[in-house]
């Protein structure tokens, strides 16, 4: 896999370099802002571009913009956001604009290895990577009707491990059951929550998000 | 070229005229003559030519051509009706009023009758008439127009003077001997007139009408009591409003008001509304004694009071605003604090525990060992980062060991040489962050720009001020106006109430001094001024104190809505008065009859053609004047009394009348002792109308009853015939009952004594008043009052001669000197209520006119308006000059920046001198030297009224531009400081979470369990240091409000909330930063309120129109914090709690 990487902080982005390069995954460049990774990616094509969400000249959303064109310009590379903070809106409005090949996470887990590859070949293989933290945030999310109330134990975990982006084999292999209970868990919390089952798993976890932050 | 064909013109016309008028073999004659004509026509050339005056020049030459054509009887005097024109219209052409344009009239017409058919006579009339046409204009002249109507009485003068000195002289003179040096004094007199006319033409100016200067109105000043002071004509006069706060009456500058003792010859007169004490006028007792002249000064005070009260609503706006920006700040600093005590107890406390636990981590193999020792490397540099960090939230030291122990810190990390001297004696601990961060910003501004080796930080409190001083050798050249740095110091010493002062000269270094009050200023009083305020109290509260009348003449003024008025005047209308009027004119007429007639030496006047001359005067001077003071009593309320004194003066006459009526001539006899008794009243009432001591009224009732007592009893029993000293009326006596010649001659007796001593009481007593009284009251009543105690002597004298001598004689010398003083006297108290009158009418009018004018002008803003009006330019702009600043604002307070004055006028409004305004108008439309007769004493007092207004507007646009500095600048502060911590501690911290994993999987590797588990309760802290340092990091500035905008924000603090918050419709565009943060602080301040209060859930909703960020925050009973409101404020929005539902509206541009 190639994979190219955007971070302005030297120490963070060495550190992802060199985890990267001895877990055998090919680092294309990496660059300090936004607009020389735009141009990375239209020159080396990499599988994935890893990018910070703050990054010069204005230390605001460089990252996320940067992304945005990158799927839209090649939907071929997937993009993996980082953030320093816990922030929905990021993961919303990454998903919104192109909801496949994309993921957000935040800083500090990717330097657990294991998650930082399992993510990059997720999203490599078209699927969505949102941070489990986001995920508990949204679920904790204070209601006055609370639909979740309704749901199962397992019921919940199966809906947020759904929202992280996992598919239905893998919420299978993280729960240890079959395919065919998921798939029954997902219809029971869809219908209860009175949302419209999509297959596209990618799709799913967009309407589940904004689900989950709408409050009515 | 025109000119000089002109002047060879009026050579040739010169010449011609002489040649026809005289012969040459006369120098003596047309030399002078020829003189003359020239210099009206060189001066009149000249004046068209180089002053800017035209009409005079015209005048001028024309009155020389005349001057030349008068070579026979038929054109002698033509030049007249020019020069006339000329004196009367100076500068200029045009006549200022109608009296004017008659005057010149008459003067054309005058000029054009032959010299033969003129009289002497008719001469001295019409050079009078000039000389007192000139004076009205003079005196009724303002500003700048005063110096030439100075001018016009000075040359109308002399011509008049010489004018009237030749027709005296020729009448004098018999024959022709006195024309011909009456006619060179009179040629010297007009080149005079001509060369000085010329001369103050003033020099000419530059071809368009710019910076014109044009004088207000003399008035000291435009405040109310000036104006006042002027109108009543008390210098001293006070004008204080009732302070509920203070719980007395102050002076708009806020000096309390004493209220004057008795007998100090000074008054107060309460001015009260709606029963609640409102303003009080200290003044003469004697200048404010008339209702209607109260009435309308009250009135007047009312009004000004509207624009006192704008005026204070103006300040409170301004020391709110100032109260704003210290709450901000306070809270800014507070908030601070509050991170750095979050920072020190959450990160850097985990911090520490890190450290140890990685301090304690042995073995794991080598490699292990190379990424723990990097990860404490990066642990070391997180933590010193996190030192830096604090003290740039809140310096510790600062907390814990007070000022000196925190600059000692602070000056440790300054990379160049810095001397303290600090003493921290008397300095107030709440001064210290001031002090502190005024340091703390100096120096990093040295350590910055100023490249210097050596700096020098002074500190001392003297008195009661605090004095800082920052001083280094670097290179200068700081602008205080440039750098946000030093704005934001000078916002923070302002608002402690110091100054800060930087003087930076290129290449000398920079020193930056404050000085700082130990006390803060307290706002200043407060003015009631409008039934708004619900503060004032009850007036019995304060009125115990007053109620005695400590001021002698206290009187008390309910305000009403309407001006005092004509209505209020019928009440001293006098039934009948057209009867009076008719009766005693009727009487006064057959006065003068019987004056002239009688020759029988038994009346004074019959003496001689000047005694009857200064009786009837006397008289007929009283009536008169007194007759107007019976029609206007409002101007003059003793005009009854005068009446009678006039009518009783005659009464001797009718006396003596041999022929006369027998009943008549009685109750002429009856009525004639009253003189006495109208005297003191006259003299004890004047001005009120009524004397104001009950003594002095009891006085007054006890001599007119002891008069007619006298004078009826000495009718019933006194037979003229039978008395030995009789001598006026020795016949007449209808009223007597019988002949009691002893008890007649007792009654005499008695009375005569009792009449010196009333008259030399009255007398003494009078003079006393004016001794005692102010300046002002003296001023005002001696011209009526000196009269009368002369008056009352000379009837003290009259009895004193009477008991003397009984036998009366008008021829006799001592009678006939008496009789002289009394006469004199008497005519001179006519003069004087005269004036008296003339005064109280002005004053009165004055006031009302002022009343009017406030009443028109009691909106501020209009003075533009007006002033557009009178210049005829609607597009006239008027800049009023702030000398402080050095700026020009409008009514508003609104900068006007340079003002840009192309293609237009500019008129300087200058009062004595000093620039109060520039008048920026179309040079075309009008000629802004009319403009000072245009601008009234109202409209004078409103350009200072709207100057005073328009500085205090400016301050509050200042303060606003502060305070909204303030906010941005500490939010730019914080934003800065969470920046640093993203870059600086919380990478490192990453670091130190990515070295330790390392470690652990080298460890792993290395199967070496213990270390493992270490290192993995390391990895553990080390994750929960970055979720803290991240809390904070957010608590400091929210980065998702500067990356993503408001409405992510508002997401995002939706998601944490600790109660449902339902997220309404938020605008996804992006906002001024200050606006996002307001509204964004707004909705964090509501989320805690409303989970602090227990609710079960809110709604946010924020909506963007025409220019307005709408934020609704529902259900919500509190208000938030006033900084909170204050940041909203700081931007011009606002914010409303009402219906449950907390709003504010913050424009965005």
């Amino acid at each position: 896999m190639r994979v190219i990487l955007a971070e302005d902080s030297m120490l963070t982005r060495e550190g992802i370099a060199r985890l990267l390069r001895d877990a055998g995954i090919e680092v294309v460049a990496e660059f300090a802002d936004g607009d020389a990774l735009l141009k990375e990616v239209a020159l080396t094509r990499p599988d994935v571009a890893i990018t910070d969400i703050r990054m010069p000249p204005t230390h605001t959303d460089e990252g996320l913009v940067a992304a945005g064109r990158i799927r839209q310009e090649h939907p071929d590379t997937g993009v993996l956001v980082l953030s320093q903070y816990i922030e929905p809106s990021y993961a919303l409005r990454l998903l919104a604009e192109r909801p496949e090949k994309v993921g957000y996470l935040l800083k500090e887990r990717v330097f657990d290895v294991a998650i930082l590859v399992d993510a990059l070949r997720r999203i490599d293989d078209g699927e969505t990577v949102i941070d489990p933290t986001i995920v508990s945030r949204l679920l904790g999310r204070q209601r006055r009707h609370d639909p979740l109330a309704g749901l199962t134990d397992r019921e919940r975990e199966v809906l947020g491990l759904l929202a992280e982006g996992l598919s239905n084999r893998a919420i299978a292999t993280r729960l240890s059951v079959t395919d065919r209970t998921v798939e029954a868990h997902i219809t029971a919390v869809f219908a209860k929550l009175g949302l419209a089952e999509d297959p596209a798993a990618h799709r799913r976890v967009l309407a589940v998000l904004t689900y989950l932050r709408d409050d009515r | 070229m025109v000119l000089l064909v002109a002047a060879v013109a009026a050579v040739g016309v010169g010449v011609l005229g002489e040649a026809v008028a005289f012969d040459w073999d006369e120098p003596r004659l047309w030399v002078p003559d020829l003189v003359v004509g020239w210099t009206l026509l060189g001066t009149g050339l000249a004046a068209w030519a180089y002053r800017r005056d035209r009409g005079t020049g015209v005048l001028l030459g024309v009155t020389g051509l005349a001057w030349f054509l008068g070579f026979s009887p038929a054109t002698l005097y033509l030049h007249r009706g020019p020069l006339v024109h000329l004196i009367v219209a100076f500068a200029g052409w045009r006549a200022r009023s109608r009296l004017d344009l008659a005057a010149i009239a008459v003067g054309y017409a005058a000029a054009v009758v032959p010299g033969a058919r003129r009289s002497e006579w008719a001469t001295i009339v019409l050079a009078v008439g000039l000389i007192a046409v000139a004076g009205r204009g003079y005196v009724q002249a303002r500003g700048r127009a005063v110096r030439d109507r100075l001018s016009a009485v000075q040359a109308g003068s002399a011509l008049g003077g010489v004018l009237i000195m030749g027709a005296v002289a020729r009448m004098v003179v018999p024959g022709a001997d006195a024309v011909v040096p009456a006619l060179l004094v009179y040629e010297v007199v007009l080149c005079g007139i001509a060369v000085g006319l010329f001369v103050r033409l003033g020099t000419p100016a530059p071809a368009v009408v710019t910076d014109l200067v044009v004088e207000l109105a003399e008035s000291r000043s435009g405040t109310l009591r000036d104006r006042l002071a002027v109108v009543v004509a008390d210098p001293t006069l006070q004008v204080g409003y009732w302070s509920a706060g203070a719980n007395a009456y102050v002076t708009d500058d806020g000096t309390m008001v004493e209220l004057p003792t008795a007998g100090s010859g000074v008054a107060a007169t309460f001015v009260a509304r709606d029963g609640s004490p409102f303003a009080v006028l200290i003044h003469d007792e004697l200048v404010l004694r008339d209702p209607l002249l109260v009435d309308a000064v009250a009135s007047a005070t009312r009004l000004a009071a509207c624009h006192v009260a704008l005026q204070a609503e103006v300040r409170g706006q301004l020391d709110e605003l100032s109260a704003s920006r210290g709450r901000l700040l306070v809270a800014a600093d507070d908030e601070r604090r509050r991170l750095e005590d979050t920072l020190r107890h959450g990160p850097q406390r985990s911090l520490a525990e890190l450290t140890a636990t990685l301090a304690g981590a042995r073995g794991g193999g080598p490699q292990s060992a190379d990424h723990l020792h990097r990860a404490q490397e990066h642990l070391e540099q997180a933590g010193a980062d996190l030192g830096d960090l604090a003290l740039g939230l809140h310096p510790r030291a600062l907390a814990e060991g007070g000022l000196c122990p925190a600059l000692d810190v602070l000056v440790h990390g300054i990379p160049c040489r810095v001397l303290l001297d600090v003493d921290v004696q008397g300095i107030p601990v709440d001064l210290e962050p001031t002090i502190y961060y005024l340091c703390a910003e100096a120096l990093a501004n040295v350590t910055k720009h100023a490249e210097a080796t050596e700096a020098r930080v002074e500190v001392s409190c003297r008195d009661d001020a605090v004095l800082v001083q920052v001083t280094d050798d670097g290179s200068g050249g700081a602008d205080p106006a440039g750098g946000s740095g030093l704005q934001g110091l000078a916002d923070r010493v302002q608002a402690v109430g110091g100054t800060l002062a930087v003087s930076s000269p290129v290449g000398h270094g920079t020193r930056l001094s404050a000085t700082l009050p130990v006390q803060h200023p307290v706002p200043g009083v407060d003015i009631p001024t409008d039934a708004r305020q619900p503060t004032v109290p009850p007036h019995h509260e304060a009125a115990p104190e007053f109620a005695g009348g400590r001021g002698g003449a206290a009187a008390e003024v309910t305000l009403e809505p309407a001006l005092h008025a004509p209505a209020r005047a019928a009440r001293y209308r006098l039934p009948g008065r057209r009867l009076v009027l008719v009766v005693v004119t009727g009487y006064a007429v057959a006065s003068v009859g019987l004056v002239v007639g009688i020759s029988t030496p038994t009346t004074y006047p019959a003496v001689s053609s000047a005694a009857a001359g200064v009786f009837l005067a006397g008289g007929l001077a009283l009536i008169a004047i007194g007759m107007i003071g019976v029609w206007d009593r409002a101007s003059l309320a003793v005009g009854p009394v005068a009446v009678a004194l006039g009518v009783v003066w005659f009464a001797p006459a009718w006396v003596g009348w041999p022929a006369g009526p027998a009943t008549l001539r009685s109750v002429a006899m009856v009525v004639a002792p009253f003189l006495l008794g109208l005297l003191v009243h006259l003299g004890l009432a004047f001005p009120a109308g009524r004397p104001r001591a009950s003594r002095d009224r009891v006085a007054v009732v006890v001599v007119y009853l002891a008069t007619g007592g006298y004078s009826l009893t000495r009718a019933a029993v006194r037979d003229p015939f039978r008395d030995v000293h009789c001598w006026s009326n020795c016949a007449d006596n209808v009223f007597l009952v019988s002949t009691l010649p002893g008890l007649a001659r007792a009654l005499d007796t008695a009375w005569l004594g009792m009449s010196v001593a009333v008259g030399l009481v009255l007398a003494v007593k009078l003079v006393r008043r004016l001794r005692v009284a102010t300046r002002a009251g003296r001023g005002l009543t001696w011209p009526v009052l000196v009269p009368v105690a002369v008056a009352a002597l000379g009837e003290a004298t009259y009895a004193a001669a009477l008991l003397r001598d009984p036998a009366e004689d008008p021829s006799q010398q001592q009678f006939a000197a008496v009789f002289l003083v009394r006469a004199l006297a008497l005519a001179a108290l006519a003069g004087g209520l005269a004036w008296a009158w003339r005064r109280q009418r002005w004053a009165r009018r004055a006031l009302s006119a002022l009343a009017a004018d406030l009443g028109d002008a009691a909106r501020p803003g209009t003075l533009s308006g007006t002033l557009a009006r009178a210049l005829g330019d609607p597009g006239a702009q008027v800049g009023y000059w702030l000398p402080a600043p050095g700026r020009y604002v409008d009514p508003d307070g609104r900068d006007l920046g340079a003002l840009d004055t192309t293609g237009m006028a500019r008129t300087r409004i200058e009062r004595h001198g000093v620039l109060v305004a520039v008048l920026v108008h179309d040079p075309g439309v009008t000629d802004p030297r009319d403009l000072p007769a245009k601008i009234g004493p109202a409209t004078a007092l409103e350009i200072d009224n709207e100057r005073l207004r328009a500085g205090v507007l400016a301050q509050v646009e200042d303060l606003r531009a502060s305070r909204a500095r303030v906010v941005q600048a500490s939010d730019a502060a914080r934003q800065q400081l969470e920046r640093n911590l993203h870059d600086g501690a919380q990478q490192r911290l990453l670091a130190v979470t990515y070295e330790l994993r390392l470690a652990r999987a080298a460890a792993h590797v290395a199967g070496d369990p213990d270390a493992e588990r270490v290192l993995a309760t390391a990895t553990d802290q080390a994750h929960a240091v970055v979720a803290q340092l991240r809390d904070l990091a957010h608590g400091i500035y929210p980065a998702i409000l500067t990356e993503a905008g408001l409405s992510p924000a508002v997401w995002s603090l939706a998601d944490e909330a600790a109660l449902p918050v339902e997220v309404g419709r938020v605008p996804e565009a992006r906002f001024p930063t200050p606006v996002e943060r307001a509204v964004y602080v707004l909705v964090v301040h509501g989320i805690d309120l409303a989970a602090r209060s227990g609710a079960d859930h809110m709604r946010v909703d924020v909506v963007h129109a025409d220019g307005v960020l709408t934020v609704t925050i529902a259900p919500m009973d509190r208000a938030p914090e006033v900084h909170v409101v204050d940041r909203v404020g700081a931007l011009g929005g606002q914010v409303t709690l009402a219906g449950g539902m907390l709003s504010a509206e913050v424009p965005c541009g």
